[in-house]
């Protein structure tokens, strides 16, 4: 029974996974192929958008950037945050405080100004968002990491390892990194279900890229295009919300339960 | 001396006067705070100065067609040379504290506004010398001819003498009296202003006893507001695709009308190859105006004139020929013979020296309808073998790459853009600041246009000693830019307005402007 939220989170990710790279959409979701402002019908089944480009088509496509912002940035975040977290954990002492006291002011900086402030000032592209997505989440599976090599470096079969010779990165690479391996990975996914949601809200307040379709540059248009104040909110704003929110569902499903494969005290006997 | 005018406002004709009843109150929502809404005071150009001219007069007014004719003068002459202007001054005037209006507190104004700085008021009146030789008499004496400075009688807001001179600091100074149909009787900080109609108004009491202004920042929630009858019209304007939407309800009116803010496409006309006039005409020639009309603005708007003038100013030459026409063969052949080549056959054209015809398209990134411009603009030029890459950048970083520091001199980075110039440009037709050479006269020139022929004609008509021999001059210059085409004007969007016609009906469409002005209240 403990494995239902796990296939339920991969069953999702995979049909989100397989629509990203298939992207079985009806039209060019740049093409202008209707009206603008039709409302659903057996050929736009989520209607025309402001210019008469195929909404369903733009959600599909949109699918591919999000999910793509979502596992690159996750990437990204998960690569600094092993390093640092490897760093500071091995090498202990004041590269430790210091690397640790950095982890303190990324994580209590007010994040959604900040990310606001260096989307606007670096200027919207995909490059920019996922790194700076990237360069705010790192911190968290920093010190996930940190506290994973802190105890690992004081098992006894570590220690014999330095005992009889082994150099750091010998040690690096036959015990720690593959011991941190299913923590990275589940923190990944956590990482990535938070990049969706932060690339959206950045599309949607038109800090991200407006030519790129993606599910909040969906969302940012039917706002600025009175899709609130008339009856298109159900067919422009609600499925790229729900998809929104069924991508984050699937990331914290497989979260949870890779998290509680990796972590040995969430594990249910 | 030839008499400008010596009618009284005889519009009557044109308008709606049916409805002489008086009506209470009219609630109209404003979407900022325009502080105490005196003339060093008031924040915004719209609706703060047209809200500033319910309390204050000027000399004259413009009427609906935007032409100006007296209001606080009775009658208004030019000298010949038109350098002397003599106005009479209407008698019987009263400010709202009751003291006479007079002579003395138009030449106080103006010298007012000579020495201390207005961003609006100071610069037309650089070089006017005011005498008053008696109560009811005004002579303006220009430095140079300017057969616009009717449009300054009818911008500059006269104060009362009597009160101003006390004044320490006049930026700051926040007392509201003035000569208009309105009386400012209650402010309340961020949250609502409150106007009185002034009974003893020299052109008779208003339609609306009270007006009550409240400030509502959100566009979602001002018209939300508006379906609920909490307020009963707006100065926002109504984007096109909820017209539909308002039009079908029985409770609400839906007023639209021409525009006069400009939607244009700018070339660097000093970067190849946009500083050749046969490449501009090409791309104009394919660029479908009218569809950019109908999908962006749903029909909302005018398609652009090829010499910037709206064809609903009194400046436009209306022998114009339009853009020129040119089918994607036609353009595609053109672009040949001019040396553009697909060498390596990947679709997209190459300089002689090999570099591709790709280039960037800056437009605002809050802004979705330029946005949508300039993707269905690219789209268009893509058939022909030109790429436009379209980057939306945040206005502060398109600004400073289109017009450095707002200074034309500080030159310009970019190679095309989506740009607009608010109201006023067209209103003054400011031909001189669109397209002059000289980067301390062309002050608006952010293409870096300059062609010497048309320098001189723009020196001619900006003093010119009247708006005959003016308008004769800017048909000139028009036939020229829309040759040039320095950069394209794609179209006007409508202004549409949303009102509650049971609690008031009385709104004049200005043209270009809107319905929110001082002859939507007083009787005409």
């Amino acid at each position: 029974m403990r494995n239902v939220p796990n296939v339920i989170g991969l069953t999702l990710f995979g049909v989100l996974g397989a629509i990203a790279i298939f992207a079985p959409a009806p039209y060019d979701p740049h093409e202008r192929v209707g009206t603008p402002f039709q409302p659903p019908s057996p050929q736009h089944w989520l209607g025309t958008n402001d210019i008469g480009q195929d909404i369903f088509s733009e959600i599909i496509h949109g699918t591919r950037t999000s999910l793509l912002v979502g596992v690159l940035a996750a990437g990204g975040a998960l690569l600094i945050g092993t390093v640092v977290g490897v760093t500071a954990g091995y090498a202990g002492g004041v590269v430790d405080a210091v690397l640790m006291r950095l982890v303190d002011v990324v994580l209590v900086v007010p994040f959604l100004p900040l990310m606001i402030l260096l989307a606007a000032y670096l200027g919207p592209s995909l490059v920019t968002v996922i790194a700076v997505i990237a360069a705010l989440t790192w911190a968290r599976p920093a010190r996930v990491i940190r506290s994973q090599v802190l105890s690992l470096k004081t098992l006894l079969y570590v220690e014999a390892a330095h005992a009889v010779g082994g150099g750091f990165w010998y040690v690096l690479r036959r015990h720690i990194v593959p011991a941190i391996v299913p923590l990275a990975m589940a923190q990944l996914v956590t990482v990535a279900s938070s990049a969706i949601l932060i690339e959206s809200s950045l599309a949607f307040l038109g800090l991200g890229d407006p030519v790129q379709k993606s599910w909040g540059t969906v969302l940012y248009y039917a706002q600025a295009r009175g899709a609130f104040l008339t009856g298109a909110w159900l067919w422009w704003v609600l499925p790229p919300g729900m998809l929104i929110t069924l991508s984050v569902l699937s990331f914290a499903l497989m979260g949870y339960a890779l998290e509680a494969r990796a972590n040995p005290r969430l594990r249910q006997h | 001396m030839r008499k400008l005018s010596v009618l009284v406002l005889v519009l009557s004709g044109l308008l709606l006067c049916t409805a002489t009843a008086q009506t209470p109150l009219v609630r109209l929502a404003i979407p900022t705070t325009e502080r105490a809404l005196t003339p060093y005071t008031y924040n915004t150009g719209f609706p703060g100065w047209y809200l500033l001219m319910l309390i204050y007069d000027a000399l004259m007014i413009t009427d609906l067609d935007g032409v100006p004719r007296p209001w606080l003068a009775e009658t208004v002459q030019v000298s010949a040379d038109g350098t002397t202007w003599t106005l009479t001054l209407r008698q019987n005037v009263r400010w709202h504290d009751g003291q006479p209006f007079t002579a003395a507190d138009v030449k106080f104004s103006y010298e007012l506004y000579q020495k201390v700085t207005h961003p609006r008021f100071s610069g037309p009146l650089r070089g006017v010398t005011i005498e008053t030789p008696d109560a009811r008499t005004v002579v303006l004496k220009l430095s140079a001819p300017s057969p616009t400075f009717d449009l300054t009688l009818a911008d500059t807001p006269i104060v009362p003498k009597h009160i101003w001179e006390r004044a320490q600091d006049p930026k700051t100074f926040e007392n509201p009296i003035g000569t208009g149909p309105y009386r400012l009787t209650q402010i309340v900080p961020d949250q609502f202003y409150r106007l009185e109609a002034n009974a003893e108004y020299f052109a008779g009491k208003p339609r609306v006893d009270t007006l009550v202004l409240p400030i509502i920042r959100d566009a979602t929630a001002t018209f939300t507001a508006l379906q609920a009858g909490q307020i009963d019209a707006a100065t926002r304007t109504l984007t096109p695709e909820l017209v539909a939407q308002f039009q079908a309800r029985p409770d609400i009116k839906v007023i639209s009308g021409p525009g006069f803010v400009t939607t244009l496409l700018l070339f660097n006309n000093e970067r190849p190859p946009f500083n050749d006039p046969r490449v501009r005409r090409v791309i104009a020639g394919v660029i479908s105006y009218a569809e950019l009309v109908r999908t962006i603005l749903l029909g909302f708007g005018k398609v652009g004139s090829p010499a910037f003038i709206h064809p609903d100013s009194p400046w436009y030459n209306s022998n114009l020929s339009g853009f020129p026409r040119l089918t994607v063969d036609q353009a595609r052949q053109a672009l040949e013979a001019l040396g553009f080549k697909d060498s390596n056959g990947d679709g997209v054209r190459e300089f002689p020296d090999g570099k591709p015809l790709q280039f960037v398209l800056l437009t605002r990134s809050g802004d979705p309808v330029r946005i949508r411009t300039a993707e269905l603009i690219a789209q268009a030029v893509k058939p022909i073998g030109i790429v436009f890459d379209v980057r939306a950048l945040d206005s502060d970083t398109v600004a400073q790459l289109v017009w450095p520091d707002f200074d034309v001199c500080k030159g310009r980075n970019y190679d095309l853009a989506i740009w607009g110039w608010s109201a006023p440009v067209m209103t003054k037709a400011d031909v001189r600041g669109l397209f002059h050479s000289d980067c301390k006269l062309g002050t608006l020139n952010v293409v870096g246009y300059a062609n010497k022929a048309l320098d001189a004609l723009l020196d001619k008509q900006a003093q010119a000693v009247n708006r005959e021999e003016r308008k004769r001059l800017l048909d000139e210059i028009q036939k020229i830019v829309a040759e040039d085409l320095p950069f394209l004007t794609l179209f006007y969007p409508d202004l549409i307005f949303a009102v509650r016609p049971a609690v008031y009906d009385g709104w004049a469409f200005l043209k270009g402007e809107g319905i929110i002005h001082k002859l939507s209240f007083v009787k005409r």
